[in-house]
């Protein structure tokens, strides 16, 4: 049975413009209306990052996933006009500004290209930027997508991010920013198997503070829950940190998204629930909206279905989400939205072009800058006038990196290190030779291989598999996951990292396959017994050099094949596979004669996207492949050598940070298009360097604890974590970096001595350029709480406040830094809240965090009295049926983040529409009619009062109270269409059950005809249509006369093809069909019969229909509106093979079909193989009640086998008989408008020779 | 086990490379393979002149049949092989070589034609080139029909399709753009399509497959689904939605792949 949505909306309904286009309803209110449209089946489908087309209600496809962490990630598309997107300066350089203003500035002009991208239809507007954790290690992988060590300076560059992409419309989002991955997703290699575990003072102070400054100020309206769990509960299925601290705490309105596959770990790699449908149950649960993966999309309905979801909590999640693609005014007109103006020029525009290199310009940090051995002045800036030649040396000089998730700029616009610098000197026309001298390499020897197995194959052909993963033993550091995929891998191999296996039988094994993946530069693979240092018997080398395949960080293994040397072992051995990173090549000659004879040389070094990324933290934080050589080897050859590096961070230095004739260091994170032409400016002394480093630079990653550790602070041995706790001496430290020029701090001065954490202070300081060169100086302000109890273990300092100004040459300017006292909170771990330690709070005041040049300080009270901060209210249920109850859930969050009863609070609700739902006092919600209704729920505490708000769609009971004529009751349960025998009066009179609906009566003009019902929620639009069908009693036809009786009429008739004969009624089909567009089927023989019936037919064909050929019943409305029963071809098609195809007899299909707005709304079909079909006779039955149609059919007129039921409303129906040709109506190319290539709107079969004729032996009709 | 194809260019009338992440064998001939399928520690293969081949897990020949009539996809289910002609006939077949042909289904011209047959749950899946989908829950008996370009009109771009594939709870059909672009749509119960993104990442780029998808399976081991493309690339779409990876195995298109425990890639 083909069940049909039956609904056809009279013009005054659909003139009615549903809630969730209607732009008078708040975005809440417009989504709710719009979820409550959604099927289950439409609902399950939208529940992940690809969100399906629902045509029928004007939903695009839509794709939630988009990056934009510094620039729109995205390449040139011509089809759409587009070039390449900008590429910014990424976050670990824009941390190192210090400028939040400046990344605002970034960002607004991503969001500008975001919007002409999305005018193209190519890309959403919801992005998955920015990455907010602060670093906590520097061996994490995903560090050059990270602003800072500092939460605070994290959260102070996030926001500018935020606002930037956001805008400042009060009503629409210009790009929508979500900030990830939430939270303590710190280490890669482990990600979705892994737990971060902390104290919840950890969690508070350092993982979620980025997180509750942007929500709670910016009104952030998205978060990515991460893969990993923290405290052994995956942060996707844990609604303490996504309902109760991410909504309930910090009060965030939004949407959730998983991380791409982080519903699937739930149960897949944390092993947190068994099943998809309970991982599925658990995600949406505690409040991931989204699943970027397919758990949702896959299990959500059988999850339903166990009863471990409710619709409502899916309802919930596509309300978070629709709101959100609702603010940016996706359902709104395109002229009510301020951001639809962008043309797709606006991408990589010179605006943003210069943008783009303004940013470069103010990210380098100067680490180092003394005299040049033997010369009176700095290495920096480069005086062009003083020198004739400058060598450019190193694997970065000629590069562009422009870092992970970034926009992809046509090649044009990049420009590297030698062709910015190569230009800027010839603009200048000066007369310096520039030699370009790469040398050197990135590879990398972190994450060498990843190794799954490896076969033994003795000379016989016999083979033995292992599973590398199953070592008896291994070096320190080897770690064993799968990453993205579901292999099993040994993972985090170094250079000289070791694997073994014990028990392995040697004996005459000739060749060894390694299942191995090369993630980025790959490595060599020694197979030794005994020991590591043991017998050698086979090595490979498993290289991206030697041509083996390269997975990248998310590949499956590759064999790899070695011969063995048997060395005739005869008993079970230890086998080692150790593991070694390929050979450094030597320093070039001509790399180092270049660096000789110049007058600098400048070594362009760095990290790209194989030293660290995704899945793949760094085992060292050395400079990747030979490159710590090459600068010492150019430092060997050139007194002036200037190291410039651009990384994703931290490196260590100490190998040549102190040579003398190194007197010049600059490094910026990854600086963006323009890196290249930015760089001489800052060289040559156009700009000053300004920008501070974002992380400590630690001497080497043996001072680190391991990386799995989460906790910060110093314990048992074990160093504490960033500056707030690390201890050791460092190479370079947080805020660290120096200017071209000189400023002197005086004058230090607190606006309050005596604090409150209500309090609001200003710290000023006179800051003097006292050098030769303008620049800028970034004002930095940690605090110290020293008199706090040692046992409590406070951050040696934090960073609270901080300004980068610009001070031209000789001038002072007053620097004055607003601390908001709120922010210099602790979290207690007895009281689980905020507190403030009483005491002297001291305000370091420095351009970095160990150059402090003055303190100010302040006594502050500790006595808090919190106030009401945040309060959510929910039902729990967003759509309901009239009578339906829902209890109001509230919560209520004071200042210090912890929660109050509401029986100490004053809460009031009420409802913007009784009418549609009434709240009681206690919070009762009750569905009292159709429409929709926001509940605001106001809660006073402490003399404050906070309110918040959820809306929720009553659906209106659309169904008929009466429906008469001439005073007899019409209705029928379950009945949507009404038929009425008869001549009588047709005048209907309706009434809905509902009083608020209304009732449109448009009455049958004659008999037979139709009187239209229509019931509609006027506020919503939802309506339901009831057909009223008078007719008269309809007339059986034998075809025994001579021509057709007057109850028949004739559509299109042509009677050359139209005959009575015999006893019958024939048929001659001709070009034509009804279905789809192809409306022109000749000599449809119909009567009027327009109520319920059954009418029947006794069909023979000429022959089996063929092609398109059909012929058979007919209940007909119009050429768009029918059902059809039909003896149809079995469609034998170019190359068909019938005969030899397994034995069948010729036969036919019977096809059942049902087009409705001129659609084709169903298909039944019967194969009639089986049926015992003789000499194409076959009798047709067409049952009618209401709007149900069932077929028959019989190839004896007496047994008779149901082929289908269909539920369709019709109107004025006429039923008859009809025979065509039929045509190809297939929406096949040309945009599927039925249009072919060719041009013609429809085509006529293939047909045979001989005409086909349908012979009717009669046409009878039983009124009911 | 690994070991090498033993391979009977008699029997198997076109290119056939079993792979275990390495290629172990490549043999020219025609007709061309259409489809795969893993079947009990094997495969079954059809090539377009209607044989039907079963192989063990090392691509070694067991059993054929001759259904004498053109294929344009199979589909294993309850042991048994449902093929499907182009023209809609549905055809299911036994290991010992008896047949029954359950229907021959009418699709609405004869320039559409079938391109596959994929069971999920208990629904097969029929899908013409120009995107009819036809369902069926009872043993062929009857069918629905859902015009995807009809009903996606404005909505996804026109696609003319090239394969379908089916896991418990998810159905993969995947073709061309009106430009030549390739495209993949997902449903769980082939009433709703999303369509799928197909970029994926390399050094660290961005990028969107070029090339034109032939074929799929349903890696069950990874719980993925693999388009076999044009030039010999696969193109893996694992749970993750923007986690694709790609793949080049040769420089023949790929026009059926099946998985079962390892890869059987036809061209």
């Amino acid at each position: 049975m083909g069940a049909l949505a039956f609904i056809a909306l009279p013009m005054s309904a659909q003139e009615t413009v549903p809630v969730y286009k209607n732009t008078s309803y708040s975005f809440e209110e417009r989504a709710v209306d719009l979820v409550s449209r959604l099927t289950l089946e439409e609902k399950q489908a939208l529940l992940g990052n690809n969100m399906a087309a629902v045509p029928r209600l004007g939903i695009k496809q839509y794709n939630v996933w988009s990056e934009a962490l510094h620039g729109v990630l995205a390449g040139a598309n011509a089809s759409a006009g587009l070039q390449g997107p900008t590429s910014f300066p990424g976050s670990v350089a824009l941390g190192s500004t210090w400028d939040p203003d400046l990344l605002e500035l970034e960002a607004s002009v991503i969001a500008d290209e975001a919007r002409a991208i999305f005018q193209t239809g190519t890309k959403g507007l919801t992005f998955w930027s920015p990455v907010v954790e602060p670093i906590r290690d520097p061996r994490w992988g995903r560090t050059g997508e990270s602003y800072g060590e500092d939460p605070f300076l994290a959260a102070v560059m996030s926001s500018g991010f935020v606002r930037g992409m956001m805008g400042n419309d009060p009503l629409y989002i210009k790009a929508v920013p979500c900030a990830k991955h939430y939270f303590a997703n710190n280490s890669e290699f482990d990600r979705h198997v892994g737990s971060s575990n902390m104290d919840s003072r950890d969690m508070r102070e350092f993982y979620l503070y980025p997180y509750k400054e942007l929500i709670e100020k910016d009104n952030l309206p998205s978060i990515m829950s991460s893969y990993n769990a923290v405290n052994h509960v995956p942060t996707s299925a844990s609604a303490l940190y996504l309902d109760t601290i991410a909504r309930r705490t910090y009060g965030m309105k939004g949407y959730v998204t998983g991380d791409c596959a982080a519903i699937e770990d739930i149960y897949t790699g944390h092993y947190y629930v068994e099943t998809a449908e309970e991982a599925t149950a658990a995600g949406l649960k505690a409040g991931v909206d989204s699943d970027c993966g397919s758990v949702y999309q896959r299990y959500a309905l059988s999850a339903l279905e166990k009863g471990l979801i409710t619709e409502a909590d899916m309802d919930r999640a596509l309300v978070n989400m629709f709101e959100i693609r609702m603010r940016t005014g996706e359902f709104d007109p395109v002229t009510k939205v301020p951001y639809n103006l962008y043309p797709a020029s606006t991408v990589n525009s010179e605006r943003s072009q210069a943008i783009a290199l303004e940013v470069a310009t103010r990210t380098p940090v100067l680490l180092k800058n003394e005299q040049v051995p033997g010369k009176t002045n700095k290495a920096l800036p480069i005086s062009l006038k003083d020198i004739k030649s400058i060598a450019l040396i190193g694997p970065q000089a000629d590069r562009v990196e422009l870092g992970p998730y970034s926009g992809r700029p046509e090649q044009s616009s990049r420009t590297s290190p030698y062709a910015g610098i190569s230009k800027y000197i010839a603009d200048k026309g000066l007369d310096i030779e520039v030699t370009l001298a790469s040398g050197g390499s990135t590879k990398s020897k972190s994450n060498l291989l990843y190794v799954a197995y490896f076969d033994l194959e003795k000379a016989d052909g016999s083979k033995s598999h292992h599973d590398a993963t199953k070592y008896s033993s291994s070096s320190d550091g080897i770690t064993v996951g799968s990453g993205m995929g579901t292999e099993e891998q040994v993972r985090s191999i170094d250079d000289g990292s070791w694997t073994a296996y014990e028990n392995v039988d040697l004996i005459n094994v000739d060749k060894i396959t390694i299942g191995a993946n090369i993630p980025t530069e790959g490595g060599i693979i020694e197979v030794h017994v005994g020991s590591p240092e043991g017998n050698l018997i086979s090595t490979i080398e498993a290289t991206r050099a030697s041509g083996k395949r390269v997975g990248g960080v998310y590949g499956a293994s590759t064999p790899m094949e070695g011969k063995v040397n048997r060395l005739g072992y005869n008993g079970p051995q230890t086998l080692y596979l150790v593991y070694k990173a390929p050979e450094d090549d030597e320093i070039a000659q001509d790399v180092l004669d270049a660096a000789r004879k110049s007058d600098v040389a400048i070594v362009f070094v760095g990290t790209d996207e194989n030293t660290a990324t995704e899945e793949a933290d760094r085992l060292t934080l050395n400079l990747p492949g030979n490159q710590v050589k090459l600068i010492q080897a150019v430092a060997g050859v050139n007194k002036n050598t200037i190291v410039v590096m651009q990384t994703l961070g931290c490196v260590e230095v100490e190998d040549f940070r102190n040579l003398e004739n190194i007197p010049g260091i600059l490094w910026t994170g990854y600086n963006g298009q323009a890196q290249g032409a930015a760089i001489p400016l800052v060289l040559f002394g156009d700009v000053t360097p300004g920008g501070k480093l974002n992380a400590t630079w630690y001497r080497s990653v043996k001072d680190l604890p391991p990386i799995t550790d989460y906790t910060l602070r110093a314990e048992n041995g074990k160093p504490g974590r960033t500056l707030w706790y690390f201890t050791k001496p460092v190479s370079y430290e947080f805020g660290y970096g120096l200017s071209y020029t000189t400023f002197e701090y005086s004058d230090f001065i607190i606006s309050k001595s005596s604090i409150t954490p209500n309090d609001k202070i200003t710290i000023s300081v006179n800051v003097k350029n006292t050098g030769n060169f303008d620049g800028d100086e970034v004002v930095q302000i940690y605090v110290t709480t020293p008199d706090s109890p040692a046992s409590l273990q406070r951050p040696i300092k934090r960073l609270k406040g901080f300004k980068r100004v610009t001070i031209p040459r000789g001038q002072t300017r007053l620097v004055e830094i607003e601390i908001d006292c709120a922010d210099l909170w602790f979290w207690d771990l007895k009281s689980d809240r905020i507190i403030y330690d009483s005491g002297r709070y001291v305000f370091e005041i420095g351009s970095s965090s160990k150059d402090i040049r003055g303190t100010v300080s302040a006594n502050m009270n500790g006595r808090f009295n919190p106030q009401l901060k945040t309060v959510v209210a929910d039902c729990r249920v967003s759509v309901m049926e009239i009578g339906q109850t829902a209890q109001t859930q509230t919560s209520a969050c004071l200042t210090d983040d912890s929660f109050i009863g509401l029986d100490k609070a004053t809460v009031k609700y009420v409802s913007s529409n009784p009418a549609v739902a009434s709240i009681s006092a206690s919070g009762l919600l009750t569905a009292v009619g159709p429409g929709i209704a926001t509940i605001t729920v106001s809660v006073t505490y402490g003399g404050k009062t906070v309110s918040d708000t959820y809306s929720v769609k009553v659906n209106a009971d659309l169904s008929l109270a009466t429906l008469k004529n001439a005073g007899k009751s019409l209705l029928k349960r379950g009945r949507n269409q009404f038929s009425v025998l008869g001549k009588g009066a047709s005048k209907v009179t309706a009434t809905a059950k509902s009083p608020q609906l209304s009732v449109n009566v448009e009455q049958a003009p004659k008999v037979p005809g139709t009187a239209v019902v229509t019931v509609s929620e006027p506020v919503t639009g939802d309506a339901q249509v009831y057909y009223v069908n008078f007719g008269t009693k309809g007339v059986s036809d034998e075809f025994n006369s001579n021509s057709l009786g007057s109850q028949w009429n004739v559509i299109r008739r042509n009677d050359d093809n139209l005959l009575l004969a015999d006893g019958r009624l024939e048929i001659t089909a001709e070009t034509g069909d009804i279905n789809g567009t192809s409306d022109n089927a000749a000599n449809l023989v119909l009567q009027s019969a327009n109520t319920d019936w059954t009418i029947e037919t006794k069909l023979q064909t000429s022959a089996i229909p063929a092609s398109a050929q059909n012929a058979g019943l007919v209940a007909y409305q119009d050429d768009s509106h029918f059902v059809k029963f039909v003896y149809a071809p079995a469609a034998f098609r170019r190359g068909q093979q019938q005969a030899a195809a397994p034995a069948a007899p010729a036969s036919g299909n019977l096809q059942f079909y049902v087009e409705e707005n001129g659609s084709s709304k169903s298909t039944v079909s019967v194969n009639l193989a089986e049926a015992g079909v003789k000499n194409n006779t076959i009798c047709l039955k067409l049952d009618k009640e209401g709007s149900i149609y069932t077929a028959y059919y019989s190839v004896d007129g007496k047994t008779w086998i149901q082929a289908g039921q269909v539920e369709v409303s019709l109107k004025d129906i006429q039923a008859g008989v009809m025979a065509c040709q039929g045509v190809m109506n297939m929406r096949m190319g040309m945009g599927g408008m039925g249009m072919r290539p060719g041009g013609a709107a429809a085509a006529p079969a293939q047909q045979n020779s001989a005409p086909f004729k349908a012979w009717f032996d009669w046409f009878r009709i039983k009124n009911r | 086990m690994l070991l090498g194809l033993k391979h009977n260019p008699k029997l198997f009338p076109a290119i056939i490379l079993l792979w275990w992440g390495t290629v172990f064998s490549l043999y020219a001939a025609s007709p061309q393979i259409v489809d795969a399928k893993p079947y009990d520690d094997g495969f079954v293969i059809a090539s377009s002149d209607g044989m039907l081949y079963w192989t063990d897990i090392d691509g070694v020949h067991m059993d054929s049949v001759n259904l004498k009539t053109e294929i344009a996809g199979i589909e294993v289910t309850d042991g048994s092989v449902l093929a499907v002609s182009p023209d809609c006939m549905i055809l299911k077949v036994e290991r010992n070589g008896k047949s029954k042909r359950l229907c021959r289904r009418q699709i609405t011209n004869d320039v559409d034609k079938a391109v596959g047959i994929a069971c999920s749950g208990k629904k097969t899946f029929i899908l013409t080139e120009y995107g009819t989908i036809l369902s069926t829950d009872d043993n062929c008996k009857s069918f629905t029909a859902l015009d995807f370009n009809g009903t996606y009109f404005l909505y996804y771009d026109h696609t003319r399709f090239r394969a379908i594939c089916a896991s418990d709870n998810s159905i993969f059909i995947a073709g061309i753009h009106d430009d030549g672009s390739p495209a993949v749509f997902t449903s769980t119960a082939g009433n709703i399509w999303s369509e799928r993104t197909l970029t994926y990442t390399e050094s660290g780029q961005t990028l969107s497959l070029e090339h034109q998808p032939l074929s799929m399976a349903y890696d069950s081991r990874m719980d993925r689904f693999v388009l076999g493309c044009t030039d010999g690339w696969l193109f893996y779409l694992p749970g993750c939605s923007h986690c694709n990876s790609i793949e080049k195995k040769s420089d023949t298109d790929i026009t059926a792949v099946a998985q079962n425990d390892c890869f059987i890639l036809c061209q």
